[in-house]
């Protein structure tokens, strides 16, 4: 019984680090995109992890409605990863159009976003299409 | 032993981190910063409510609301991206002042800029 | 074919959300998803033309994919954690977009593959137009499996759960 508890500490904890990881990434990263990279991937693995220590800790007590609560959340975390990257790619998508600036290391230094080392904008590539 | 506690904690600690968050959605240079901003604090709504559904000890109603919400939160995202950028697809040869950031000047003219900035990486590299 | 498909999926999707096993939850249960399967029997399951079996080989390979997958998003986490709390992370970062053709045929593997690339570390798929995908990738050496030549691990995993190549 209290290993039970105990997973569930661990798991919630585990989750709530990365949850941390990825607010500080999303507030200290220079630009939208690596923000991007912050909110995609860390919010997935937190959540299941989350929502995981929650199903242990109701089948820790087993009855039959709290297997079905267990299958809903199952079905929610299933539903999360599908659903997480596509919003991510959903909004990197409409930045990319939006030409959203970038960040370079040269933009530190000349306060300008947009070109790579070299002065050539290589980040739009010249054949995307719309 | 008893976890209530320790989901209060926990509570408390998400709805530190979704404040934390809000600094992005107010302080975020662009639309779409704001927009991820609200997606992230979105997620951390669905595990919020069910926190908050052990805690009250009706997580068997609180579980439909979390699923409608992770829905709606999906819904409302791509919806709003699809949105800003059908705003953004009539592309001008230049980005939109008034919706980026400041420092976005015109594309080609930075590319004349940076072109006579030495470089320092590959003075490192040699 | 794909219309029971798609009512056996709707149906235990009711009952999971409805949890009443009486005449009466189930009949409607029966209804609306066989109404559902009926309009929509060309939505879930567009362009799959493979029979029983293989769809039930494929499920298993899939199942086999996310395992991995699953590692991947461990290690990404781990790697997005570790740049968010350095020091100087204006250091380490070195953002680029990267273009690369895959092979995958069909709608559905270019998802995957899509999702999985966001889901990995240091990348993020960006647009995909036809067979050409646009990647942005954090750091250099993040973006070296895709940028290679040749189709990445990642790709080869695709195929074979999906088009039956060799991993």
């Amino acid at each position: 019984m209290i290993g039970f508890d105990i997973l569930v500490i661990l798991m919630m904890l585990t989750g709530l680090s990365f949850f941390v990881a990825t607010t500080v990434g999303i507030i200290r990263f220079p630009d939208f995109y690596s923000r991007v990279h912050a909110a995609g991937k860390g919010d997935t693995l937190s959540t299941s992890l989350f929502l995981g220590g929650v199903i242990v800790y109701l089948l820790r007590d087993f009855s039959g409605d709290a297997l079905l609560t267990a299958i809903k959340l199952l079905l929610i975390v299933f539903y999360i990863f599908i659903a997480s990257p596509t919003a991510t790619h959903a909004i990197v998508d409409a930045g990319y159009e939006f030409r959203v600036p970038y960040w370079t290391r040269t933009s530190d230094r000349t306060g300008k976003a947009g070109t790579d080392e070299n002065g050539e904008n290589k980040f739009y590539p010249e054949d995307l299409k719309g | 032993m008893n976890l209530e506690l320790f989901f209060i904690a926990m509570v408390v600690a998400l709805l530190f981190l979704m404040l934390c968050n809000l600094y992005r959605v107010v302080a975020g240079p662009t639309v779409i910063d704001r927009m991820l901003g609200m997606n992230v604090i979105g997620i951390k709504t669905t595990v919020l409510i069910v926190l908050i559904g052990i805690i009250d000890g009706r997580v068997e109603m609180f579980i439909d609301i979390t699923l409608a919400y992770a829905l709606l939160n999906f819904i409302t995202t791509i919806a709003a991206a699809r949105f800003y950028q059908r705003i953004a697809q009539p592309a001008p040869p230049e980005p939109r002042e008034s919706l980026t950031a400041p420092s976005a000047g015109p594309l080609v003219e930075e590319a004349d800029a940076a072109a006579a900035e030495p470089d320092s990486e590959k003075e490192e590299n040699k | 074919m794909p219309a029971i498909f798609t009512f056996f999926v709707m149906f235990l999707f009711w009952t999971a959300l409805s949890g009443k096993f009486d005449g009466f939850h189930l009949g409607m249960g029966i209804f609306s998803s066989g109404l559902v399967a009926w309009l929509s029997h060309d939505l879930l399951f567009e362009g799959h033309t493979k029979k029983l079996a293989p769809t039930l080989v494929e499920i298993a390979c899939f199942l086999r994919y996310l395992v991995w997958l699953f590692g991947q998003i461990v290690l990404a986490n781990f790697h997005i954690a570790g740049l968010a709390l350095s020091l100087h992370p204006r250091k380490h970062l070195e953002p680029h977009i990267i273009k690369f053709k895959t092979s995958l045929k069909t709608d559905f593997a270019r998802f995957v593959l899509a999702n999985s690339i966001t889901l990995t570390p240091g990348t993020v798929s960006v647009r995909i137009e036809e067979d050409t995908f646009y990647v942005h990738a954090i750091t250099r050496r993040s973006s070296a499996d895709l940028a290679g030549p040749g189709p990445g691990e990642m790709e080869r995993w695709v195929a074979w759960v999906f088009e039956g190549g060799t991993r």
